[in-house]
């Protein structure tokens, strides 16, 4: 029989049958964010991961002056 | 055909390359100037209380953050795919997104700098996302898709 899948958490190695999951997902100016939230049984946080996908670019304009 | 002033497509990808120089500027040697090498950038997170913007000028750790898990300067930028032009515009991207893995940050952040850390840490960019904090987490700042419009870095 196997064990259940553990995943590391600030308590250490825990199984993920013993944890809530769930995403959060916001919009925000320049990216959109994705935190993956764990809890324990007692609904402490024990691990969050985080992405951030860039949305908006740095562009910068390079003008050229007239002559004259 | 009449002529129409521009600034050259090509010339905002060399911008890029590092391939005019109309001033003097102390940089540090790319071993060869016929033959330069790539410079290393590097990309640093920062607190949300932290300020940095357009009049940023280089890399600092005032206000860098400190959590477990994370190197003061950052990480290194993979940077595998050089500047490129699409129609009038020239952009870069990194070719890998940015991430932390055994990232716990309490005090919240929400900016990274990339900057060049072969030329004294010359800062290159300020992105800003959600302000975040994280724990025992993988923190990943995804990249753009490289292409004009989109970009992480792009020269109109």
């Amino acid at each position: 029989m196997s064990s259940p899948a553990t995943v590391m958490t600030i308590d250490g190695l825990m199984p993920l049958t013993d944890l809530e999951i769930y995403d959060l997902v916001k919009y925000e100016d320049n990216a959109r964010t994705v935190v993956t939230v764990y809890r324990d049984k007692t609904g402490k946080i024990v691990k969050k991961d985080a992405w951030a996908c860039i949305l908006r670019p740095l562009p910068f304009t390079v003008e050229g002056g007239q002559i004259g | 055909m009449a002529n129409t002033q521009a600034i050259c497509t090509s010339f905002k990808n060399e911008v890029l390359l590092g391939g005019h120089q109309f001033g003097a500027i102390t940089i540090v040697s790319r071993t060869s100037l016929t033959a330069p090498t790539t410079d290393t950038f590097k990309a640093a997170l920062y607190l949300a209380t932290a300020t940095l913007g357009a009049a940023t000028t280089a890399y600092s750790s005032t206000n860098e953050i400190t959590g477990t898990g994370y190197t003061a300067g950052g990480v290194t930028v993979t940077n595998a795919t050089a500047p490129t032009t699409s129609g009038t515009t020239a952009f870069w991207t990194p070719s890998a997104s940015f991430s932390w893995v055994g990232l716990t940050q309490a005090t919240a952040f929400d900016t990274v700098l990339v900057y060049n850390s072969t030329q004294s840490n010359r800062a290159v960019g300020v992105y800003t996302f959600g302000s975040q904090t994280v724990s025992a987490a993988t923190f990943t700042l995804t990249m753009p898709t490289n292409a004009a419009g989109t970009a992480l870095i792009q020269l109109n």
